[in-house]
């Protein structure tokens, strides 16, 4: 019986993972509200388009709230009128202009559209870019061990603005012509010198490129302001068909608390994911509930210490940016594993290296299916990296199965 | 007799001269000592990602100074914006630490009769560190207006705690000078205490940030930064400067400073206080930069004798010199990359206070 179950479950699953990587045409993502932040998206959803109107006028007209409509107000002047319709129409026909956006502090921020070259500041905001196929927009880039030529390609090679990945160096920045704006992450250890930037009339723009879900809002507004719209939806896309799948198997509805894993997140070398962490939620959203009660972004875990041992995950996911080049499995594993030896987890065979490059929603497929292989499908992590590569990378000549370490486990090992 | 009155007379004619030349001595050194903070703070200016050439620094001050816009964008206005705005603050953030821990070395010197006494060694140093990492551990962060003043304030009220302490030692146990030194660096390594332990229970994030923040450094400076310290700077120095006749009769010893009409223990409770005042609004600003209220003071008296009146302001002319050196050295050697000032400045001073120490055996070491 458990056979059959189990069969059926592979069949179904095998049949989901082939309608999800069909074309199907008029996809709009309408299931998702509050990602495009961009003023003038008055209704909310992942288009700036003739709805937008349409909201507006029923707003002034008294038939909506303007409450229920934070991005209303498309000219930030405190009223919603005619004023924000004409603005929004003008956006609607991609006019450059002055309009205004949510950065990922939530803080109100104008630029010039569309936006300029850019100076890129940080891994996960170089994914971001790369995956819409933005390189033509990237004139320079921080320094950075951790970007991976094998992702961004050609961009590896644009000129460095500053000696550390967290930093841009106003000095090297003023040398290349035509920077009007620099992109980087939520984190605020990014760009910390940002009035510097603004003061010289260079905009800081700070888009969520590496926390969970937030990111897919952060590619959708990216692309808006970059003019790589179209892009952008089909990456979104891409990551909507990920998170539906997941959900549809092992969601908040689809199984109660009782039947899930439960799971520890490892990021650096044994720095164990609080809830503030990217990885805590990445953990959550394949599925599994996190045991993490500790609010700090990670808690290091010394060779020692013994006071993760209560915690007693299911799981430990340890993300490690590990490259698409070769990797020596074996030194990883005891560079990395050593600290989780005495865990649980880690006896059972239920910890796992993951690789860090890949973006954040290709992550969370891996991880659903070291979670749930006999639900999500073992191979549901590789297929949906193969996607990404072929479509949102420059390694497109890649074979995720045969030329990359995405995973590392102890039955590597074995083998 | 007229042999006698022209021995006399040509005796005190030799003195004069020789006493104007000792004037003479003292005032050039201050003068070479000013003429290098300015050619130093002029490369110091060409130093940076953007190529200006030495003249040119000096140029675009001059214009700025005339009022000189430039249309946003070109190459004029980017010349301008980074000397002004990214190079300047941090040229005079040297100076004016420089200045300021040196008048306080040797103040500090001077008021405890001790060599050894600077802003680290009376543990203000240390107590302004541990201010701000409590700060730092509460969630403050540089990253926000609020949390860097938030900071800076810990520091503020940190330093001043051990200055407090000593006070109240001094006014209620009968100390010696030396005493108060020992209870400054008691209370260097409390402070120090605390704050490994505060550090070792936070996240690895606060520990980053307290980590960077107490390694002396000037590459952050922003304008904003310079009025505090510039203010504490300025009336300290002077109230120093104009009391340098009461600090060389502190050297003398309490008894023999009352005798000539000085209350030494007041003075000393004004002068510690205004101090902490000055030590924390340089550390907050910059961590731990140590060795030049050490070192500045001593390569001052090696040169120019132990007279308060021009130790003081030619230490504060050798301070600004020796961390504008410092930080044109971490700049320079490791380029494009760079090494705090604090770090440099350890290095420098460490084997220079050495070498003072064995060649001077004793004598110039000494303040009384």
């Amino acid at each position: 019986m458990a056979t059959i179950a189990i069969a059926s479950i592979l069949v179904v699953s095998g049949l989901g993972l082939v309608l999800l990587s069909q074309e199907s045409d008029g996809y709009r993502s309408t299931d998702f509200p509050e990602r495009l932040m961009i003023f003038g998206n008055a209704n909310n959803d992942d288009y700036l388009d003739e709805d937008d109107i349409t909201t507006l006028e029923k707003i002034i007209a008294g038939e909506l709230d303007a409450e229920d409509h934070p991005l209303a107000d498309a000219n930030q002047d405190g009223v919603i009128d005619q004023k924000d319709i004409d603005m929004v129409r003008k956006m609607i026909d991609r006019e450059p202009m002055e309009i205004y956006y949510l950065n990922a502090h939530g803080d109100v921020k104008s630029v010039q559209y569309p936006v300029g070259d850019v100076a890129v500041v940080g891994t996960g905001i170089m994914g971001a870019v790369m995956s819409i196929g933005a390189d033509e927009k990237v004139a320079a880039r921080s320094f950075g061990a951790t970007y991976d030529r094998t992702l961004i390609g050609d961009l590896y090679d644009v000129p460095i603005i500053s000696d550390s990945l967290f930093r841009a160096d106003v000095e090297l920045v003023s040398n290349i012509d035509g920077i009007t704006a620099i992109l980087t992450q939520e984190s605020t250890r990014y760009v910390q010198n940002a009035d510097v930037f603004e003061n010289a009339g260079i905009d800081v723009i700070r888009i969520a490129a590496t926390d969970g879900l937030d990111t897919i809002g952060g590619i959708l507004t990216l692309g808006y302001l970059l003019g790589f719209e179209e892009q952008a939806n089909e990456y979104v896309r891409f990551c909507d068909e990920i998170i539906s799948y997941i959900n549809d198997r092992v969601g908040p509805d689809m199984m109660a608390d009782d039947e899930r894993v439960t799971s520890l997140s490892v990021v650096m070398i044994n720095s164990v994911s609080g809830k503030d962490s990217a990885y805590f939620s990445a953990t959550q959203i394949a599925g599994s509930i996190n045991l993490a009660d500790w609010d700090d972004t990670t808690q290091r875990f010394q060779e020692g210490d013994e006071w993760l041992l209560s915690y007693d995950p299911d799981f430990i996911i340890h993300a490690r940016g590990i490259g698409y080049g070769d990797v020596d499995i074996q030194a990883t594993w005891d560079q990395y594993g050593q600290y989780f030896t005495e865990m649980r987890a880690y006896k059972e065979g239920n910890y796992h290296i993951l690789n860090g490059n890949p973006p954040v929603i290709v992550r969370i497929a891996y991880i659903a299916s070291i979670f749930y292989p006999d639900i999500i499908g073992e191979d549901f992590g590789d297929i949906k990296h193969q996607e990404f590569l072929d479509k949102f990378s420059n390694a497109d000549n890649l074979n995720v199965k045969e030329d990359v370490v995405s995973t590392i486990n102890v039955h590597m090992l074995a083998a | 007799m007229s042999g006698d009155a022209g021995s006399s007379e040509f005796s005190s004619e030799d003195m004069k001269e020789q006493y104007h030349s000792y004037i003479l001595r003292k005032i050039l050194f201050i003068i070479l000592c000013f003429i290098l903070v300015i050619i130093l703070g002029g490369y110091a200016l060409t130093i940076g990602g953007r190529e200006i050439a030495h003249l040119d620094v000096y140029r675009i001050l001059w214009e700025h100074l005339n009022g000189a816009e430039y249309p946003r964008g070109t190459s004029e206005w980017w010349d301008d914006y980074i000397v002004w705005e990214i190079r300047l603050p941090r040229v005079l953030m040297a100076i004016i630490a420089g200045i300021s821990l040196s008048v306080c070395g040797v103040a500090m010197q001077s008021m405890l009769k001790n060599p050894l006494a600077d802003p680290y060694t009376t543990g203000m140093a240390s107590g302004a560190v541990f201010g701000a990492v409590v700060a730092i551990v509460l969630g403050m962060s540089f990253t926000t207006a609020m949390g860097m003043y938030g900071i800076v304030g810990n520091a503020f009220i940190g330093g001043l705690i051990p200055a407090l302490v000593i006070i109240t030692i001094s006014k209620f146990v009968r100390t010696t000078p030396a005493t108060l030194i020992l209870a400054g660096i008691a209370l260097s390594y409390m402070f120090n205490a605390l704050k490994t332990l505060l550090l070792i229970t936070t996240n690895e994030e606060n520990i980053q940030e307290a980590y960077i923040w107490q390694i002396g450094s000037v590459q952050d400076a922003v304008w904003a930064d310079i009025p505090l310290m510039f203010a504490m700077t300025v009336i300290g120095s002077i109230f120093l400067l104009s009391t340098s006749r009461q600090l060389n009769l502190l050297t003398l010893g309490d008894d023999s400073a009352r005798s000539l009409g000085l209350d030494a223990s007041q003075f000393r409770t004004v002068c510690l206080i205004l101090l902490s005042l000055m030590i924390a609004s340089i550390v907050s600003f910059t961590g731990i930069i140590g060795f030049v209220g050490l070192v500045a003071p001593h390569m001052v008296r090696m040169i120019l004798g132990a007279d308060n009146r021009f130790i003081t302001p030619a230490s504060m002319a050798l301070g600004a010199t020796l961390i504008l050196a410092a930080d044109v050295v971490g700049r320079t050697i490791v380029a494009p990359g760079e090494l705090p000032v604090g770090i440099i400045m350890s290095f420098i001073g460490a084997p220079i206070f050495l070498y003072l120490i064995i060649r001077q055996k004793k004598g110039y070491g000494e303040v009384y």
